[in-house]
């Protein structure tokens, strides 16, 4: 029977010993493999382009021309056009135009010919960032236009930006009408992303004119591959992944975070370090066995029931107190989901981690150092400031850092008092950012991930996201464990 | 402090500096007692409210009964059996694989730099938030392994969560069994497993207990892995039996009071 067990025990503690290094394998290869999908993404951009009548209307507005066109490589392509309408011949340019000038696109890379179908409205489609793209499109007047001048009107499509996209945008003249001399046009749409540019009048009288219009070209071209534009898409301040033109800057969400986590220090290390130092060195024997597990007490209250809390009374205490004391202009404070509400509950949450660490630190210190200070005629104050404190030090850096990255990691309380809004922090009247709405990594990965569909882009930047506060965390986290433990006394 | 004070009898100057420095270290132990007694004034205001607003909504009703009347009725029954069923399944996955991979890293694994770079790993996983787990079980029971929003994923997925916590204070527990008892226990002839059974897992008991009530805590109490692997805010189905229950999403705790917060 002996002989039997032993063997049997022993393969199934090998098993499980196994299967531990295996969940923790997967672990680290799934967050990190699934973030593979975030470089699948394509940079989608989208300029109009519309021909006027010159001079321009002084309100006049590019975004509500009807006969503007859209050039745009967006990951929603042709998916608006059904194949009954892609089959359709294209209606009379002109049965469309109701303006004295009229703008076409043209399939990209081909150049005009008698196949060429040249429809007013848009034509778009998917493409790579690493496929360098053009888009040419005709410019002319309709017969109702009057004098000898027209204007090309240009500027970015509603929600793009071009700076967050790697590619150089180019606007470019290929083609002037035949008998007219046009200066050479060579525009950067990065440096100049709206703007407009008169040319002599070229008058179209039928649809097959079109064609000898000016002929126009955007080009794309990349200046980086897809690894690295998703990476350094990830620097930028704007954080907007539904928008058609998605853009995944995360810097306002782990500002967020920092802030968050700053706050919360200040708040949450002074209260638990004071709470230590009562628990350890000052309080009765009687009280202390019954105090420190009342202040652990609080690190069991699940983190949902702190958000209502902070929903119930943290967030409307705040709103009252300031202004009462006509301080919310400066507070800029509106609501009370707000970055200072999740602050001051997180400082809260972090208390019994903070005081627990350091009141373990603080016991550990050997008596003779306390009778030391007292042998030496120090008071209980001084003992406390100058011989303890000190020497408890990395212990109580390490009892910090594992409050640090707690409050790095925590989502609930995020989720639900921040108000989920993406905001970058303004420099001017700091104060003004903690009574506004906040969203920060983990309550964007929380929220986010309930709405995107399985390998997205926008999916897989969520597993970038996720790997970063997972590096960020355990570096932390290691930190503190370690200067923790090196704070230990040998007795 | 006595001798030091009939010694500062002797010279004024001294008597002057000491009551001005005993002055001070009263002040500093005062205001160490006055931030104490606000840290413990917040929890018991947190807590207090809490059971205050809450305790006059509980009754045998309140725990018996589904919400009725869109949520604005009835009880939360359904939810504590969601939670509880959440951490059972969880706890039957992770308790023995968590204690005998425990047993591995402490007994059987030896030192190599590789279980040493294994156990740091699994420290920092102890620490490692929440919402890293819930994606992990997104994308691998979830969507790969293509269990679905369910109790199933919940499980596997808290199971994870709860492993490294369990595996830890298991290890922490059995290294501190003092060696020359295990050395005894070899000395008497003893098997390797007669060793571990009957001499370390009985002394370790207590340590191993301690992770396990830590690892329920945050089974129970961390909310993005249950609403993003495991939860629905109701089920219209009344009547299920126990295989359609875990296959589907379930109704739980953290996500009954996430949506009412919402």
């Amino acid at each position: 029977m002996r002989r039997f067990i032993d063997p049997l025990m022993g393969t199934a503690v090998r098993i499980s010993g196994v299967t531990v290094l295996l969940v923790v394998g997967a672990l680290l290869f799934y967050l990190v493999g699934e973030a593979r999908n975030a470089f699948n993404q394509t940079f989608a951009y989208g300029h109009r382009v519309a021909a006027q009548a010159s001079p321009l209307p002084s309100n006049y507005d590019l975004q509500l021309d009807p006969n503007a066109s859209i050039l745009s490589a967006t990951p929603e392509g042709t998916e608006g056009l059904d194949e009954k309408e892609e089959s359709l011949p294209p209606p009379s340019v002109f049965s469309l135009i109701d303006s004295p000038a009229g703008t076409a696109a043209l399939l990209d890379g081909k150049e005009p010919g008698p196949e060429t179908q040249v429809v007013l409205q848009d034509w778009q489609t998917t493409r790579r960032a690493e496929a360098g793209s053009t888009f040419r499109f005709f410019v002319f007047g309709s017969p109702q236009l009057q004098g000898d001048k027209m204007t090309l009107v240009w500027g970015p499509d509603g929600g793009f930006l071009p700076e967050y996209v790697p590619h150089k945008l180019r606007l470019r003249l290929v083609r002037a009408p035949s008998g007219i001399t046009a200066p050479t046009v060579d525009i950067d749409l990065r440096k100049e992303p709206t703007g407009s540019l008169e040319l002599p009048a070229f008058v179209a009288q039928t649809d097959e004119d079109i064609q000898k219009g000016y002929l126009f070209e955007i080009t794309a071209t990349p200046t980086t591959n897809s690894f690295w534009a998703t990476l350094g898409g990830l620097l930028k301040t704007s954080w907007d992944p539904t928008s058609s033109y998605a853009r995944y800057g995360a810097v306002p969400l782990f500002v967020a975070t920092l802030i968050i986590t700053l706050l919360s220090l200040l708040i949450a290390a002074p209260l638990g370090i004071t709470a230590a130092v009562f628990i350890s060195e000052l309080a009765p024997q009687k009280l202390k066995e019954w105090l420190k597990p009342f202040i652990e007490l609080l690190a069991s209250v699940p983190t949902v029931v702190l958000a209502y809390f902070g929903i119930t009374f943290v967030g409307p205490a705040f709103l009252e107190i300031v202004g009462r004391l006509g301080l919310a202009p400066a507070f800029g404070a509106e609501s009370s989901r707000s970055l200072i509400t999740v602050a001051l509950v997180m400082g809260i949450l972090l208390i019994p981690t903070i005081a627990s660490v350091s009141e373990d630190a603080l016991t550990n210190i050997p008596q003779s150092l306390r009778d030391g200070g007292d042998a030496l005629g120090l008071t209980k104050f001084e003992t406390l400031w100058k011989v303890l404190l000190p020497a408890a030090k990395s212990g109580l850096i390490g009892a910090t850092l594992l409050g640090m990255a707690r409050a790095i990691g925590e989502t609930m309380v995020v989720w639900l008092l921040s108000g989920g809004t993406v905001r970058m922090p303004t420099l001017a009247e700091p104060l003004t950012n903690l009574g506004k709405p906040t969203k920060a990594v983990s309550d964007t990965i929380a929220i986010d991930i309930q709405n995107v569909s399985f390998g997205s882009v926008h999916y897989g930047h969520l597993f970038i996201l996720a790997t970063l506060l997972f590096i960020v965390t355990l570096v932390v986290n290691l930190t503190g464990y370690r200067i923790a433990k090196k704070a230990q006394w040998t007795h | 402090m006595d001798a030091l004070t009939s010694l500062g009898n002797h010279n004024e100057l001294l008597t002057k500096r000491d009551s001005k420095r005993s002055l001070w270290s009263g002040v500093g132990v005062a205001a160490i007692g006055l931030v104490t007694l606000f840290v413990i004034a917040i929890i018991l205001f947190l807590i207090g409210t809490i059971i205050l607003r809450g305790a006059p909504s509980v009754n045998l009703g309140f725990l018996s009964q589904p919400p009725l009347e869109n949520m604005t009725a009835g009880g939360i029954w359904p939810q504590i059996r969601g939670t509880l069923l959440l951490i059972g399944g969880t706890f039957l996955i992770a308790l023995p694989i968590g204690i005998l991979g425990g047993i591995f890293l402490a007994e059987y694994a030896g030192s190599s730099r590789l279980i040493g770079l294994v156990r740091g790993l699994i420290t920092s996983l102890a620490g490692t938030p929440s919402i890293i787990y819930a994606l992990f079980g997104l994308a691998v029971f979830v969507l790969i392994l293509k269990l679905n929003i369910s109790v199933i994923a919940g499980w596997l997925t808290l199971a994870t969560m709860a492993l490294p916590v369990i595996v830890l204070s298991t290890e922490q527990a059995l290294k501190a069994v003092p060696n020359s008892q295990i050395e005894a226990g070899y000395a008497l002839g003893m098997t390797r497993w007669q060793v571990m059974s009957k001499v370390a897992l009985p002394q370790a008991m207590p340590g191993i207990i301690t992770g396990i009530i830590l690892a329920s805590g945050r089974a129970a109490g961390e909310a993005p892995p249950i609403i993003i692997t495991a939860g629905i805010y109701f089920r219209t189905e009344k009547e299920m039996g126990f295989l359609e229950l875990i296959r589907g999403a379930t109704e739980s705790l953290p996500l009954h009071i996430t949506e009412g917060l919402r």
